[in-house]
């Protein structure tokens, strides 16, 4: 049969390659100023655009989506084809693909230290951009699913399978969780409240991890560690077992992010026992990754790339032990909220991911170029900095993640907690944070290093722009092959049976999980006593969300004597009904928030937020003076208040002409109120509506309470 | 007093074990599909990524790789 004669744009590949790496390093300094402003709270600069709680979902944005996300797009574009022996079905759509890309981190660069944000995690973006995310997406998948359509290869590899479950449950989770009613045009409210809203979040957000920082590298790993180790995979029979065992029970996992929250206690176990479950699958990918290299050891001491590859399996291997590990209930107690969630992520995402990237980038730049490597010897000191960056920065942070952990639960003999002072614990694990920090920096000059390899290897080769191949074309294959059963090709034929199958594997987890919830929305039990926030109270609320306080403070207090002693009361679901985001958070680098309301007077907050030290000596949380110059933006206020209503917050009908009324009566009292305290402000300043929210957490339970011990 | 949300929701009780018989039937299939397939094919299949043009350009690479 003739030959087709066609050729890969690698031009595709080395523009993902070039955004990634770029992306990389910006993400990874701003990381690197994060973590320092944990010691050193002047790097926050006394500017919103720097401090902390807004560059923070800066980092994980621009590491997951840009860094990682087009390093997962600049290999897909390189082996998608190949493996279909056939360029990809448009390359337009490929540079529609890019450019949308990098106009969404574009805007997410630009919104973010601009504090709009939607404040769940991973998913920070607001409404303008999801749409346009999820139109990119759909692009990648045209091109995707054409790319196969037109193949010249009538079997699927497993690695594509992973890309093809890549793009469908991204698709889902993106589109369920951006579920969102807009204000304008950079401000909306997520169309779930409270439980429900966390419950959404976390299954997006656990399914993120597992469908854009995982499956997308597990496909990878099944293209270029063969690639690399010039052999096979040890056994595809056992990368089929992983593959849907591993999209199936992925899904579910996700309510292990929020056990002992107000979640039902069947959704809490759900998620408990599919983690442990997880293991076995992870496992199996692992092994069947480092098992590829039998026989081949010595081929990992001269390639880099291999050395890269290993590392980085190995990483997944302990990550995936580690995250089934720390949804245990008992672990969990201790170590959620705390610094081992962060040194876990970073497990993964500087060992998994970053370095299989390094080990794609070390294997195709040569590829791309036409010659060797220019410094094996270089490549070689970028993996060592890399993993000495790894250990320092994820040893301290659990040590860290131990020491305070056990401090906040410790009693003294007397019964009282014996660190009742929160920062008390914060100080002592400074000097932890402080490592970390020098971790990070020797990973990020190990990428230094590496820029300056590669681009002395582009130099010193050509690119090749087009890389000609061919191959036969595929003929119709009408009858199956002899002993071979009708149903044998559905699997790894048949591009949309596969990508049908993998959406029903990853929709049932979600459906069990979530539709209970939903169903049995009337049953939530609403506290007669918890209303809705007032006008003020609401904006102070949104306030909150743009400076992204729920990065350092969570709104949660867990069912445990060491919390309700230092908190108070311990959190009910009835509480949030009105949380259009809830805003629960993941991490106590401060205490939490949920009981602050009353505690200390107007004046401590209003001092407080202007310059922390002065009330809480030592303390590293940035000043947020800005609040105090600031006048509140009122232009929203009956978007907002209508937009609540829609989404079930009984606002009375027509209360938006009443709201601003309201709102000065209330900031009017607090000015009056600090005046008492000795402090002089207008009360059309933003600490005022700040303060009104602060006041107002957690005190609809505290009132009841007074209420009854009066009858 | 104040109770916790859907812990009394009828017959929730069945859902984990739907759960589980939905994956354990799952897997049983997928064990069974997986260990019927031929040797010939899966050898096939796994030579994919080490052939992917007939052209296949050797260069670029690593001096001892």
């Amino acid at each position: 049969m003739q030959a087709d004669k066609f050729s890969y744009d690698n031009r595709i590949v080395r523009l993902f390659m070039i955004a990634s790496v770029t992306f990389g390093v910006v993400g990874m300094l701003v990381g690197l100023l994060a973590a320092m402003q944990l010691y050193w709270p002047e790097l926050n600069f006394g500017m919103p655009y720097t401090s902390f709680g807004r560059i923070r979902p800066l980092h994980t944005n621009a590491v997951i989506f840009a860094f990682i996300g087009n390093a997962m797009f600049m290999g897909i574009y390189y082996a998608l084809p190949r493996l279909c022996k056939s360029p990809m079905f448009s390359p337009f759509l490929s540079r529609v693909n890019f450019w949308g890309w990098q106009l969404i981190i574009l805007a997410a660069a630009i919104t973010l230290p601009l504090g709009i944000t939607t404040s769940k995690e991973y998913a920070e973006l607001e409404w303008p951009i999801d749409i346009a995310i999820a139109l990119i997406w759909v692009v990648f998948g045209i091109n995707m699913i054409g790319t196969l359509v037109k193949r010249r290869e009538r079997h699927i590899y497993v690695a594509i399978w992973f890309f093809i479950a890549t793009w469908v449950t991204v698709a889902v989770l993106h589109i369920v969780n951006s579920f969102e009613l807009p204000v304008s045009l950079f401000k909306s409210y997520s169309l779930y409240a409270g439980v429900q809203d966390a419950l959404v979040q976390w299954w997006y957000g656990h399914n993120a991890v597992a469908f854009f920082l995982t499956t997308p590298f597990l496909g990878l790993m099944y293209y270029y560690l063969p690639k690399a180790a010039e052999r096979p995979v040890y056994s595809y029979r056992l990368s089929i077992l992983h593959f849907w065992t591993l999209i199936f029970l992925y899904i579910w996992a996700g309510p292990h992010h929020l056990l002992y929250s107000t979640l039902p206690d069947w959704a809490q176990s759900l998620g408990v026992v599919f983690s442990i479950m997880l293991i076995a699958p992870s496992w199996g990918g692992m092994v069947n990754g480092l098992l590829t290299l039998r026989g081949a050891w010595d081929k990992v001491q001269e390639n880099p790339v291999l050395k890269f590859m290993v590392v980085a399996v190995t990483c997944y291997g302990m990550s995936t032990f580690e995250g089934p590990m720390l949804s245990l209930k008992n672990v969990n107690a201790i170590a959620h909220f705390s610094d081992w969630v962060v040194a876990h992520v970073h497990i993964g995402g500087l060992g998994w991911n970053g370095f299989m990237i390094f080990g794609m980038l070390y294997w195709l730049v040569p590829k791309l170029y036409g010659r060797e490597i220019f410094s094996v010897k270089l490549a070689n000191a970028h993996f060592w900095l890399g993993s000495l960056g790894i250990i320092f920065y994820a040893v301290p942070m659990y040590f860290a993640a131990l020491v305070q952990g056990l401090m906040w639960k410790e009693f003294t003999p007397e019964g009282i907690l014996k660190y009742p002072n929160f920062l008390e614990t914060t100080l002592q694990i400074i000097p932890m944070y402080m490592l970390r920090s020098i971790g990070g920096a020797l990973y990020l000059i190990g990428v230094f290093v590496m820029i300056y390899n590669l681009m002395k290897t582009a130099y010193a080769g050509k690119f090749i722009g087009e890389e000609y191949a061919e191959a036969p074309p595929l003929s119709p294959a009408t009858h199956p092959e002899p002993g071979e059963h009708w149903h044998r090709r559905l699997f790894e034929r048949r591009p949309f049976l596969l990508t049908i199958f993998a959406t029903v594997a990853i929709l049932i987890g979600g459906v069990v999980e979530l539709v209970p919830t939903f169903l049995i929305e009337s049953n939530v039990p609403t506290i007669a006593s918890v209303k809705p926030y007032t006008p003020l109270e609401l904006e102070g609320r949104d306030i909150y969300i743009r400076e992204g306080c729920v990065g350092c403070h969570s709104q949660l207090v867990r069912p445990f004597r060491s919390e309700t002693a230092r908190y108070g009361e311990y959190s009910k679901s009835g509480e949030y009904v009105y949380d259009h985001p809830f805003l629960w958070g993941s991490k106590r680098t401060g205490p939490d928030l949920q009981r602050v309301g009353k505690k200390y007077p107007d004046s401590w907050h209003y001092r407080h937020m202007y310059e922390p030290g002065d009330m809480a000596p030592g303390s590293i949380m940035p000043a947020y003076s800005w609040l105090h110059e600031n006048t509140l933006d009122l232009s929203d206020l009956k978007g907002k208040i209508s937009a609540m209503r829609i989404l079930g917050v009984p606002y009375p009908e027509g209360y938006e002409d009443q709201a601003e009324a309201d709102l000065q009566t209330q900031a009017n009292s607090i000015t009056k109120n600090l005046k008492s305290e000795g402090v002089n402000t207008s009360s059309d300043k933003e600490i005022i509506a700040l303060i009104a929210y602060l006041q107002r957490l957690g005190t609809d339970i505290k009132l009841k309470k007074t209420e009854s011990t009066n009858n | 007093m104040i109770r916790q949300t859907l812990e009394h929701i009828s017959g929730i009780s069945i859902y984990p074990l739907i759960s589980f018989v939905i994956f354990f039937v799952f897997f049983l299939v997928l064990l069974l599909y997986v260990f019927s397939m031929r040797k010939a094919k899966i050898e096939e299949l796994s030579q994919l990524p080490l052939e992917d043009s007939l052209l296949n350009p050797k260069k670029g690479g690593y001096p001892n790789a």
